[in-house]
């Protein structure tokens, strides 16, 4: 039931990892621009409560990509890691609201600004004085904000964030006393969410938003720029702008339309994503984790030494780190995943270490006398294996690997940070335009125990059950 | 039967067996004896073909061990270890029958049968072995060897866990099926070997000290 959408899922992944790292084919059918944004800046760019992409930065890039006459393909990411994916080829622009600064003009090449924003102070009513010590400011990680606020405000207390929504959360739990973000972002939070925030002070500095292009691409950069220089003295471009911002920060269209059904309905189809990928990548961990414990039990000492330490190297090092590597280190040796491939491979890999540890486990737990009694009644040794050995390791086996199971799936809600789509991201994307981060973090714990819970109950009753049929004794 | 010759076998660092010769023919049931740590478990698995040799030859039924194959090693020599070793996933005729189903021996199952009735453990071969008690476990593994029907069969320590009428049974057993096997049984207990054997060795610090009949090589009473 489950293997062929995985094998339609995985081969669709590889097909398009094929055709994203092979050169434009021809110029009847134009490459589409791959354009990076994080999905969760509202009302730049968001996914709206239908799944659709929507925003202020989604619009101009849709204008854009009609004007260079290539097709936009949108991938979200997470904004500390857009640039390395801009610079790693797996993204051709990010058109997320990316202000110019010198340092990341050293990176990569800007165009003309798309617009002109600025960052501003925004302080809860009962905030204490903002120069005074210890007043809790936020930042998003990896913007402007961050540098702006710590000159600014020295005796503040910065924390960083990884969304604007995340930071407001903390604003309204009480968390913090400020936010420096985009003068436009939190008039726009006050208007839709009745956030509450006061204006303090005139806005820091004014800053450029533009789109940045990989370094090795000059001819983009040219055709964009003039792409830009005729939108933004369009109609059109003050049509858009209007509908945003005309009111400073006056809703834009299409956000009112809140269902319940359909939000369920987007959830499940996430969980549905969670466990495919989880699925996929301990039955992959599980391939592996038989070879390594093969290896383990029966490899010459220096290669068994090795092993082992391999996989005390997998269990000692971040799970995140390990995706990382896969997602944004490989492309810089000539090998690109896609997002779903590298996800599946991490969580293999990651899952594949404990496994292996489990399975050598079972077999050095199973005495030397039943295989010697094997041996003498002329088993053969896959006999003895098959007949003897692994259905005496099923017992020792089935526990510790569903709860290694139940980790992998807990541990998959982290494979949304390399944008693939499944239940946390999904959380967070309703969160982002909705902003009610309790309702949704709270029924997204519930999914995951739906499909988890089940799992460690049957791994509990299964141990009670080969207890009782004497096969498992108390550790 | 089994004709062993200046074998060599070590465990670890320690050479446990050194040059032992040794010839066990077809007659009463043959008792090896020793204190523990004089090599007779180490002699015993050598010639079981479980551990390996450094010199000498073992033959069984005058062909070399290390020229047979599992099957045909099973077939001329099986071992009822001191515990047991059934295998704890399977019923009692599960264990007694798993080789001969892998090695299709037709009239297994009828063999089966007769052994479970002649050694009275029938009625018990639904259960698994944490069901049965040490006995039972024991006559389980004595079916579980004897329906490969081999020529020789050795017992490691068969009396050490039986109370003294339960171990009385079991040498009168052991006389009974030595009608059909040759039995060889590796004891450090003086009582039960008298009851069930007729001759023997003992060994002492891997070389064999004296050989003959029990009352040649057994210290005198009293």
């Amino acid at each position: 039931m489950i293997l062929p959408p995985i094998r339609a899922r995985l081969a669709a992944c590889l097909a398009l990892a094929l055709l994203v790292a092979s050169p434009p084919a021809s110029a009847s059918s134009p490459a589409p621009l791959r354009v990076g944004l994080t999905g969760v800046y509202p009302p730049f760019n968001y996914v709206d409560p239908a799944g659709e992409l929507a925003g202020f930065d989604v619009e101009i890039a849709r204008e854009l990509c009609a004007a260079i006459e290539r097709p936009c393909v949108f991938e979200i990411l997470q904004w500390d890691g857009i640039l390395s994916a801009l610079l790693a080829k797996r993204i051709d622009v990010v058109i997320g609201s990316m202000a110019v600064t010198p340092e990341r003009s050293e990176q990569v090449r800007f165009t003309t600004p798309y617009y002109e924003s600025g960052a501003q102070l925004f302080v809860m009513p009962d905030a204490p004085p903002v120069d005074s010590p210890g007043f809790r400011l936020g930042v998003t990680l990896g913007t402007t904000y961050g540098e702006v606020a710590r000159e600014r405000y020295p005796d503040s207390r910065l924390q960083t964030y990884k969304g604007d929504v995340n930071a407001l959360q903390d604003l309204q739990a009480g968390r913090l006393d400020g936010i420096v973000t985009d003068r436009l972002v939190g008039l726009h939070m006050n208007e839709r969410y009745g956030a509450g925030l006061e204006l303090e002070g005139p806005p820091l500095y004014r800053e450029e938003i533009a789109i940045p292009v990989h370094p090795d691409d000059p001819a983009l950069l040219q055709e964009l720029d003039a792409a830009l220089g005729k939108l933004r003295v369009s109609d059109r471009y003050q049509e858009i702008y209007d509908r945003y911002f005309g009111g400073e920060g006056g809703a834009p269209p299409g956000e009112g339309s809140f269902s319940w059904a359909r939000t369920l309905g987007l959830l499940l189809a996430a969980l549905w994503a969670t466990i495919r990928v989880s699925a996929t990548g301990i039955l992959l961990g599980l391939l592996l984790a038989i070879l390594l414990a093969a290896l383990l039990l029966s490899a010459p000492a220096t290669i068994a030494r090795g092993v082992a330490f391999y996989v005390d190297f997998v269990r000692s090092t971040p799970f995140l780190i390990q995706l990382f590597t896969l997602y944004f280190g490989l492309p810089a040796l000539g090998l690109e995943l896609g997002a779903w491939t590298a996800a599946v491979i991490a969580i293999g890999v990651h899952s594949s270490a404990y496994l292996s540890e489990i399975i050598k486990v079972a077999y050095q737990s199973i005495p030397v006398g039943q295989r010697d009694a094997a041996r003498t009644l002329g088993l053969s040794g896959g006999e003895e294996l098959r007949h003897v050995i692994g259905p005496q390791m099923l017992p020792h086996l089935t526990a510790p690997s569903l709860n290694t199971l139940v980790a992998t799936i807990k541990d998959s809600a982290i494979v949304s940070v390399i944008s693939v789509h499944e239940l946390t991201m999904q959380a967070q994307q309703l969160i982002s335009v909705t902003f009610r981060p309790m309702e949704f973090y709270l029924l997204t714990a519930v999914l995951y125990f739906l499909i988890t819970y089940p799992l460690l109950l049957a791994g509990r009753s299964l141990e009670r059950r080969y207890r009782r049929q004497g096969l498992l004794h108390a550790a | 039967m089994l004709r062993i010759e200046g074998l060599r076998v070590r465990r670890g660092a320690r050479r446990i067996l050194d040059g032992l010769s040794l010839r066990i023919g077809r007659g009463e049931p043959f008792a090896i004896l020793g204190e523990s740590g004089s090599g007779k478990t180490t002699l015993l698995y050598a010639a079981a073909g479980l551990l390996p040799i450094e010199g000498g030859s073992i033959e069984i039924l005058g062909e070399p061990l290390e020229s047979l194959g599992r099957r045909e090693r099973a077939r001329r020599l099986g071992l009822v270890f001191q515990d047991h070793q059934l295998f704890p996933h399977l019923t009692a005729r599960e264990n007694v029958l798993l080789a001969p189903r892998l090695q299709e021996r037709e009239g297994a199952p009828e063999l089966a049968r007769r052994l479970f009735e002649e050694l009275r453990i029938d009625g018990l071969e639904g259960r698994r072995p944490h069901e049965l008690s040490g006995g039972q476990r024991q006559r389980v593994a004595i079916a579980r060897s004897l329906v490969l029907e081999p020529a020789l069969l050795f017992f490691d320590e068969p009396s050490a866990a039986l109370d003294a009428q339960t171990s009385e049974e079991l040498a009168d057993l052991l006389l009974h099926i030595n009608e059909r096997t040759q039995i060889v049984v590796v004891s450090h207990d003086l009582g039960f070997v008298e009851r069930c054997c007729g001759r023997g060795i003992q060994l002492a610090a891997g070389t064999i000290a004296n050989e003959g009949t029990l009352a040649e090589i057994l210290p005198p009473a009293g």
